[in-house]
């Protein structure tokens, strides 16, 4: 058993990034998709298919953080046979999402530099009309983030400029905005974004 | 408590719009913030006032019914829907069920009032005599237009009676708001949403300055009862921890039978017009809630001044009631009940 862990151990810290920075930064925009569930106690589900566009930073070496930030543009709602476009039905339809977490810095694979990490999740989503009750809820939860960057030409950014192709699954447990009702939130985003990176070799 | 105490609740609303606070059980994606429809056609009202509570029943010819119960200590449990008569039974299909329970502790965690959608039939044998209507197992109503009939207005009990028979409406209508009385009420921040009388007019009931909450209720021509219609608007002013006071006033205007009857007869259902226009005025007047010597809200709850219940019609009055004559809805000892 030890011994098992040891080369889990020592495999997973081959795959760890071993070029040594100080510090780096990157930033970038991006748009994608995210797919919320979210199940409450006294009634059916709740699905939301939205369009993020989204802000995503890291900061920091192979050892860092990450942010991302998104507002969303919610496509489809929908809960048992009813189905419908938020922005079609109610006068306004605000969806955010925000993700925040340490984050580990992979070896390179091929030209895609690999980061993931574990954290923390908060999403916030209001509808409202003057016909119809206000859907809103709030929540926390803990996730997992994972994100390939690759640079882009030479031309771009003086070299700075990058893809990246960047997801997380993160699962909320605690309710912010209605006392326990909701019992839980299953939500999975993917972006791509494009940005810039600066860093510092030694 | 009772007006006021609801008005305030955006007093402690949950910063963010409604992160960290409880706004209460998840609606249905597009549920109505009110499914009830208001009514057309004449309308027949009943009151039953008894040590506990205080009950209100407004029957429609078109078959719907609204059913107003009104705890003494203001809590209201209202249940509206469909009704029949059949050979000596009323039966009662209650479509959507209120309720607006009186509660306690910090404003962001009450409940506030809330509605569901029931399927629920009740059966129960009922008699109609004249002004009165006897339901097995709930007792003898009399009918609302005589109780307002009976009410004396140049005695001040006469028109604090009558303030608490408006009260008794002003409660009904609030029980349709939505959270109301809850954390929840930060969904109508700068989000005016309007709810149907049953009879007649509108509410409508909006937040603003999230930090410094004001609530505004607006009622324009609001019937939920025949007799009483209501126009005119509360103010709150409070701060985050529910401290502040109430201004503005709700007009009312209290409406008698006229020479027209229904139906009539042994039904429950026997009406008269709810026209307005077509039905004498018996009072009329304004109940004010500030700035003069306003209602002084403490967490949530009314803690001081006092309602002036302003009469234009049939005489000009002015009368004072301290804060705590609307916490306790007893009728008992007003108008036609005061002499069974």
């Amino acid at each position: 058993m030890t011994r098992s862990l040891c080369i889990i151990g020592c495999l997973a810290s081959q795959l760890v990034c071993n070029e040594s920075q100080a510090f780096e930064h990157r930033h970038g925009v991006g748009v994608g998709y995210q797919s919320v569930h979210i199940s409450a106690k006294e009634t059916e589900s709740f699905h939301l298919r939205s369009f993020p566009l989204s802000y995503a930073g890291r900061y920091g070496g192979t050892v860092g953080a990450e942010l991302r930030v998104a507002t969303l543009f919610p496509l489809r709602a929908r809960q048992g046979e009813l189905k419908f476009s938020p922005r079609a039905e109610y006068e306004h339809a605000q969806q955010f999402d925000a993700f925040l977490a340490p984050n580990l810095r992979f070896s390179k694979v091929f030209a895609w530099q690999l980061d993931s990490g574990l954290g923390a999740h908060l999403q916030y989503v209001r509808f409202r009309s003057t016909e119809y009750v206000e859907w809103s809820t709030g929540a926390l939860g803990l996730g997992a983030s994972a994100g390939a960057r690759t640079p882009l030409s030479q031309e771009f950014w003086a070299g700075h400029g990058e893809l990246s192709v960047l997801g997380h699954l993160a699962y909320d447990f605690i309710d912010l905005s209605r006392g326990g009702h909701m019992t839980g939130g299953v939500v999975a985003q993917v972006l791509v974004t494009v940005g810039y990176a600066l860093g510092t070799q030694k | 408590m009772t007006v006021a105490r609801r008005l305030v609740t955006a007093g402690t609303a949950c910063l963010f719009l409604g992160v960290a606070c409880n706004l209460g059980p998840f609606p249905d994606f597009l549920e109505r913030l009110d499914p009830l429809d208001p009514v057309e056609g004449q309308v027949k009202a009943w009151i039953l006032a008894e040590e506990q509570q205080t009950q209100v029943l407004v029957l429609s010819e078109s078959g719907r019914f609204l059913h107003s119960v009104i705890g003494r200590d203001t809590a209201v449990v209202l249940e509206t829907g469909a009704f029949s008569i059949s050979g000596k039974q009323l039966v009662m299909q209650s479509e959507v069920r209120y309720e607006f329970p009186q509660e306690s502790g910090a404003v962001s965690n009450r409940t506030g009032a809330q509605s569901e959608q029931i399927n629920r039939e009740k059966r129960r044998d009922a008699l109609r005599e004249g002004e009165r209507l006897t339901i097995e197992g709930w007792g003898t109503f009399v009918s609302t237009a005589d109780y307002v009939s009976g009410l004396d207005f140049s005695t001040s009990t006469g028109r604090g009676c009558l303030l608490k028979y408006i009260q008794l409406s002003i409660r009904t209508a609030q029980s349709r708001i939505r959270n109301f009385g809850g954390g929840g009420t930060v969904i109508y921040h700068n989000n005016r949403s309007s709810f149907s009388g049953f009879l007649s007019g509108e509410q409508t009931i909006v937040v603003e300055n999230l930090l410094s909450p004001d609530t505004t209720i607006s009622s324009r021509d609001f019937q939920d009862f025949p007799e009483v219609r209501l126009d005119g608007r509360i103010v709150s002013h409070v701060s985050t921890a529910g401290d502040g006071s109430l201004e503005d006033s709700i007009s009312f205007r209290i409406l008698g039978a006229t020479s027209e009857t229904g139906p009539g007869g042994g039904g429950a259902g026997g009406a008269v017009s709810s026209d307005p226009s077509a039905r004498p005025v018996l009072a009329s007047g304004r109940l004010v809630y500030g700035p003069d010597d306003a209602i002084q809200i403490g967490q949530g709850d009314v803690v001081g001044g006092s309602y002036e219940l302003v009469l234009t019609t049939p005489t000009s009055s002015g009368d004072i009631f301290p804060w705590q004559f609307l916490d306790d809805l007893d009728l008992r000892p007003c108008s036609v009940f005061a002499d069974q």
